[in-house]
């Protein structure tokens, strides 16, 4: 008997935030895209900041360093190859005989060896090519060279040091105004939904005012705005995440471009589909929450 | 006993007048009384304190034998699904139906829809609104959201039955019509408190009167 009650109950649960969502109308979509606008802006924000980091990744992680050898035979050469490849964040040190070097440079500063005719009694150094593993996993490359240099055997070592500092400095900064936009953003969403939900509770603050009147429970009340909420942030949430699909479908190819121009190939990352579930997850909890905040006070009352 | 007032006083904030002064009285099951006096004496005070839609500033108020300042909050619905109200400007939700809103009363209560359905239909034909059953309150003329609201109070068959003004917008036809169904609910047993300043009202109806002067109770 109390379990059909129960069940009674919850269907005239459902029905009542169904009808609620019926009712809501116009205004009830304008929640709906509050929450889509909110999440979508942080989404797309997201978004870029984690391509941006990627990129930044692959600019830094490409600038590497070269360590000019003092050894007298290979197997010197290849012991200084094995240290600085131990050292952390160096992700491969390739050593290159003075030979291969030799003809590397024939073929790269004189495609006619006009200039290098009389380079076969020209003796260049073992060297050892560094490239170090990605930016975030590991020390700048300014604290990476005096560990090189310390190396037995190495002579100079070569890098763009400075314009490798420069751009970290940059990315560090714009990493800290991310996160503060990031913030912002999220704030600022959080306001505007529970505001606007807030409009949606006192556009009925009557109609709760009277069920309290006939004896409902804060539950009764509460559990059909809850519903609507969810079904709203759903709905937000779901449009969010088609509108940064298909803005990624349209946007992607022509940035792509642009940037592989610029940097060499690079592939703009979409968020997962993990991260698209997530989102639509995350507008039925912000309106889930914000009905339930909004609604306190006047149960309370 | 079934409604009892110890020394209640009501002062409203920032009102130095208080609406109730040191009001005493019983009234017993079954029993159907006129509250009268005239507009601002503190009948509408009196009746909100009833269903616990205002504490008093001082003194107590009884259901039941039960004090309504030791009731927990969460038990405060229990008690408003015993009381019936008819409220002066009805309290109907406009977009609503004649019969959702009827139904209401009983849906919190988790009612099945199948008595749900039962009961509105035939209060609803009792009331004169059989053929309105679909329409929207804000579609109805001021007489007939009165015989909604006064459907609402009575779906529920409620031990107490408050009504305030229940007549006010009515022709003395559909009035007489309204007493008869308050009568009829008194003699299903609820007690029924009317409160009203229309003296035909007082006249025709030989019941408890208490009046209300300023807040005071000068007649029970």
């Amino acid at each position: 008997m109390a379990s059909s009650n129960n069940n009674t109950m919850w269907v005239t649960l459902i029905k009542h935030g169904f009808r609620n969502v019926r009712r809501g109308g116009l205004h009830f979509f304008f929640v709906a895209f509050m929450i889509g606008l909110g999440l979508y802006g942080l989404a797309a924000f997201g978004t870029v900041w984690l391509n941006f980091e990627r990129l930044a990744q692959r600019v830094g992680s490409s600038v590497g360093a070269v360590a000019f050898l003092v050894v007298d035979n290979d197997d010197e050469a290849q012991r200084v190859a094995q240290e600085i490849a131990a050292i952390p964040g160096v992700a491969k040190a390739d050593l290159v005989a003075p030979d291969a070097a030799l003809q590397r440079a024939v073929g790269e500063l004189d495609k006619n060896n006009a200039l290098l005719v009389d380079a076969q009694g020209l003796k260049l150094p073992w060297v050892v090519e560094i490239s170090r593993k990605l930016a975030s996993d590991t020390s700048p490359l300014s604290a990476l060279v005096p560990q090189v240099e310390k190396i037995k055997g190495v002579g100079q070592v070569m890098h763009a040091g400075a314009e490798v500092q420069r751009l970290e400095r940059l990315a560090q900064v714009l990493k800290n105004v991310g996160l503060y936009l990031a913030i912002l953003i999220a704030l600022i969403t959080i306001v505007v939904v529970g505001n606007t939900v807030k409009l949606t509770v006192l556009s009925r603050i009557d109609e709760i005012s009277l069920m309290k009147l006939v004896g409902a429970t804060d539950g009764f009340i509460r559990n059909p705005f809850l519903l609507e909420g969810f079904v709203q942030g759903c709905i937000g949430g779901g449009s969010a995440a088609l509108g940064l699909f298909l803005s990624h479908q349209t946007l992607a190819g022509l940035l792509q471009a642009t940037l592989s121009d610029a940097f060499g190939v690079f592939e703009l990352e979409p968020l997962s589909l993990n991260a698209h579930l997530l989102l639509l997850l995350a507008g039925g909890l912000l309106g889930l929450l914000g009905a339930a905040f909004s609604l306190r006070r006047h149960l309370r009352s | 006993m079934v409604i009892e007032l110890q020394n209640v006083t009501k002062v409203y904030d920032g009102s130095e007048q208080p609406a109730l002064a040191d009001v005493s009285l019983r009234i017993e099951k079954g029993e159907f009384c006129l509250l009268t006096g005239p507009s601002g004496a503190g009948k509408s005070t009196l009746l909100r304190l009833l269903f616990c839609a205002l504490k008093p500033s001082q003194g107590e108020v009884i259901l039941h034998d039960q004090a309504l300042s030791q009731l927990k909050r969460d038990d405060i619905p229990l008690l408003r699904r015993e009381i019936g109200v008819v409220f002066q400007d009805f309290k109907l939700l406009p977009h609503l139906t004649v019969y959702e809103n009827t139904a209401l009363t009983l849906e919190v209560r988790g009612t099945p829809q199948v008595e749900i359905d039962r009961k509105v239909k035939e209060l609803l034909i009792q009331v004169g609104l059989g053929h309105r059953l679909n329409h929207r309150c804000e579609q109805l003329s001021g007489g007939e959201q009165q015989r909604v609201a006064i459907a609402r109070a009575l779906i529920g068959d409620p031990f107490i039955l408050l009504c305030d003004e229940p007549t006010g917008n009515l022709d003395p036809e559909r009035s007489k019509d309204i007493m008869e169904l308050l009568l009829s609910a008194n003699a299903r047993g609820s007690t029924v408190i009317v409160a009203t300043h229309d003296p035909t009202l007082i006249n025709n109806y030989q019941r408890r009167i208490l009046r209300l002067d300023e807040g005071v109770l000068t007649s029970s």
